[in-house]
């Protein structure tokens, strides 16, 4: 599924905070979407999700335009935001989490959750879990794997390494790059700019509400004032 | 103890059905709905008519209160709440109270204040280990234990009930995962007045049917869903059979005249202590993002 996105501006309550931004994921392509706090990452996820209305253009999903569109409805078309916070319903188990993820998909429930299972095996021992006592990881992990129940051809993924210890925010990068052997494409919110880096095709610097640098990730690992600049001490 | 026991879950059977349908209206759509005893006043009116005027048996009157109060808390989420959508919570409780008085009295217009009554045969208590057991008690602890069980396995087993469970937890995450929450909010209304419609059916048999008969267990439904944890359905009964069972305590050890300030007590207590609730949203093991 090919997303194309032309000059979007959104924000709160009448105030933009990103303007102007155009950005394209190709099938099964992972982009990372990089920047410092306040960039408006999660308000362009937001916006493309249809969480908040866009104050100005255009969201197309293989060609369809689908600005604004309701959050369920976008679902049904294979998009799947995973948020970075309350990105699982914490007074179900593990399992249930799981099924209710499954609800635009029911028939492939049985199948999707044993492929999850085998992406994520620490899930399989928590399964009568409440997901509000995971870890964080755990956590992640689940939220993931919910979105991967309806099939998606597009993942939206606000920070899902957040709070994760080094050795963990590996693996799950791993996980999603993977992902695209199933021909699934991802934009990947990402603080750990290096990392994400290492395992993404194309990566966007958001600065300021807009776009300010963009290409191959091999291209901005190779940028020196990229780090001073937008990746924060670590780059 | 077997009296109070019986007597506990007499009146939970009256409030734990409403108050399921409370919490789960207040998870799903963000503000406590005061109109729900004036909905069981009109369930307890409702199956009056199809039993005392229409001569069905009482378990038929139930089924037909059941819907007329599924239809009516739809008509009513149309016409009032959903226009309000967008307003502030405290906009929606304000209209759900000035509701209460529009049922009320329209239920006064209609029936007129005249104290009523089932058509049903008088039977004598059952002594049973000392214990005089009423057999329309014995019945609605059964018709409420019965939909209950029912309701609580629905919303476990079946997707419409897990859906339901997942909107109450997080309305937002429900969406992105594709959950009609539009159509789940009509579920939930349909669900929610028919279980109150049971509350009053059930409450017709113990207490006079009049237009005010609701409003002696308001107090006691809000009580019992928020002791639960608003959005748990289990929680809500739990917390039904936990007030009951302090309001008779009351009765037995004090007087009958401090039941209603019952409800009140445990409503500040738990708000104070625990205002999760005994089975609220669990607080996060992990990191919490």
């Amino acid at each position: 599924m090919e997303l194309t996105i032309t000059g979007l501006s959104a924000g709160y309550g009448g105030r933009a905070v990103i303007s102007d931004v155009s950005l394209h994921v190709a099938t099964g392509e992972l982009v990372a979407l990089l920047g410092p706090n306040g960039a408006g990452k999660s308000t362009l996820m937001a916006a493309i999700a249809g969480t908040i209305q866009p104050l100005a253009g255009q969201v197309h999903l293989d060609g369809r335009e689908v600005t604004g569109m309701d959050p369920a409805r976008l679902a049904a078309c294979g998009v799947a935001l995973v948020p970075q916070r309350r990105n699982v319903f914490r007074t179900l188990s593990v399992a249930e989490n799981l099924a209710v993820g499954a609800w635009l998909a029911p028939r492939q429930a049985g199948r999707r959750r044993d492929e999850v299972l085998s992406l994520f095996p620490a899930l399989g021992q928590s399964l009568p879990r409440a997901a509000g006592l995971l870890s964080g990881g755990q956590r992640q992990m689940l939220a993931l794997g919910m979105a991967l129940m309806a099939g998606p051809r597009l993942l939206l993924l606000d920070e899902p390494t957040a709070g994760l210890s080094p050795m963990l925010v590996e693996e799950t990068l791993i996980a999603i790059a993977r992902l695209r052997e199933a021909g699934i494409g991802a934009l990947l919110v990402e603080q750990n700019a290096r990392e994400a880096l290492r395992h993404t095709d194309r990566a966007l610097v958001l600065a300021g509400g807009g776009v300010a640098r963009r290409g191959t990730a091999a291209q901005l690992l190779a940028e020196p004032d990229l780090g001073a600049l937008f990746l924060g001490t670590a780059a | 103890m077997i009296q109070l026991i019986f007597d506990t879950l007499a009146t939970a059977a009256l409030v734990a059905p409403a108050a399921v349908g409370f919490t789960l209206i207040f998870a799903l759509l963000g503000f406590a709905n005061f109109a729900v005893g004036a909905v069981m006043a009109a369930g307890a009116f409702a199956a009056w008519s199809v039993n005392a005027l229409l001569g069905w048996p009482i378990s038929a009157a139930a089924v037909a209160a059941m819907m007329a109060c599924a239809a009516l808390v739809l008509s009513c989420d149309r016409l009032v709440f959903h226009p309000l959508r967008e307003a502030p919570a405290w906009a929606l409780l304000v209209s759900s109270v000035a509701l209460s008085f529009v049922i009320e009295n329209l239920l006064r217009l209609v029936f007129r204040a005249d104290v009523r009554g089932y058509d049903v045969p008088l039977a004598r208590p059952i002594i049973w280990l000392e214990a005089r057991i009423a057999p329309d008690a014995a019945w609605s602890i059964l018709a409420a234990a019965a939909t209950l069980a029912l309701v609580l396995a629905g919303l476990r087993l079946l997707p419409w009930g897990r859906a339901l469970r997942a909107a109450a937890d997080d309305p937002s995450l429900a969406a992105l995962r594709g959950i009609p929450i539009g159509h789940l909010r009509v579920f939930a209304n349909l669900l929610a007045g028919a279980l109150a419609g049971l509350s009053g059916t059930l409450a017709g048999f113990s207490l006079a049917i009049e237009p005010g008969l609701g409003w002696s267990l308001t107090v006691s439904v809000i009580a019992a869903a928020i002791l639960g944890g608003i959005g748990s359905a289990s929680g809500a009964v739990l917390g039904a059979v936990l007030i009951a069972f302090v309001e008779e305590l009351a009765v037995k050890v004090a007087t009958p005249a401090y039941r209603p300030a019952i409800g009140f007590i445990a409503l500040a207590l738990v708000l104070m202590l625990r205002p999760q609730g005994l089975l609220g949203r669990p607080l996060a093991a992990g990191r919490d993002q």
